[in-house]
């Protein structure tokens, strides 16, 4: 990852993405682990492509090189899952597990369309099954999206449903 | 089934409906057979609730209200128990 550089200015942080030397991107946030999580997931995805498109199927090692690249996405995706899941289930609120799953939605779309046409001219270096993982967690993060959503806009329950403090 | 405390739902219900949800919104691998397992017993649990406890008392509660409302309770719950860590 040696394309990607973070910096970090007092609270309101500065973060310098250099995907490849052509293209550079200035985005100004008050960044939190969250941030630093989208941009190196942003990151695996962006040289996935970039190796997708630069690499020819048939030249002497160019599968093991894309394979690295499948492997670092997948173990991304696998990565931030498992984090928004931790983080989701301690939000006392839906409303806030809702933002942490439409992220990760956000994520797996943004890996899908990476992937979609890389399965194709890289068959044999798990890229098919990287797009179905990718499609797998979009569904089941989709899901809980929209149930958390529900959750936040259903009326509250009756007095005397559930006992008043959990 | 136990005594409720303070609602119609029984405590040991709502442990468990609290612990299926844990696993399920927290699950780390979210295609395993024990996350799929502990949403359908989830849904069955709240939808027994609804028929056999809710309707009776609150007729105007629906399902998909009650399974709003009990998700919420449960993650209320589950975030001041703090739910265990994934390699607990």
């Amino acid at each position: 990852m040696t394309d990607c550089r973070g910096i970090v200015a007092g609270k309101t942080k500065l973060i310098r993405l250099e995907s490849w030397p052509t293209s550079k991107y200035i985005v100004c946030v008050t960044a939190d682990i969250s941030d630093y999580l989208s941009l190196v997931n942003e990151c695996q995805i962006t040289e996935m492509q970039k190796a997708g498109q630069d690499l020819i199927p048939d030249a002497v090692g160019s599968l093991e090189v894309f394979s690295e690249h499948v492997r670092n996405v997948e173990a991304a995706l696998i990565h931030t899952y498992q984090i928004t899941a931790f983080v989701a289930v301690r939000e006392p609120g839906p409303q806030h597990a809702a933002k942490h799953w439409k992220e990760m939605v956000r994520i797996c779309e943004r890996a899908l369309t990476a992937t979609k046409e890389l399965r194709d001219k890289f068959p044999n270096c798990r890229t098919p099954e990287l797009y179905d993982l990718a499609l797998d967690y979009m569904l089941e993060a989709q899901k809980r999206f929209h149930e958390n959503l529900q959750d936040s806009e259903c009326p509250s329950p009756p007095e005397g449903l559930f006992p008043k403090t959990p | 089934m136990s005594q409720p405390t303070g609602g119609i739902i029984p405590e040991d219900a709502l442990s468990r409906l609290t612990e299926l949800f844990t696993q399920v919104e927290g699950a780390s691998k979210p295609l395993s057979r024990a996350c799929r397992e502990a949403e359908f017993e989830f849904n069955s649990l709240v939808e027994k609730i609804h028929a056999e406890i809710v309707q009776p008392r609150f007729s105007s509660v629906t399902l998909t209200q009650f399974r709003s409302q009990t998700r919420r309770y449960c993650r209320a719950r589950a975030s001041k128990e703090s739910p265990p860590f994934p390699c607990v």
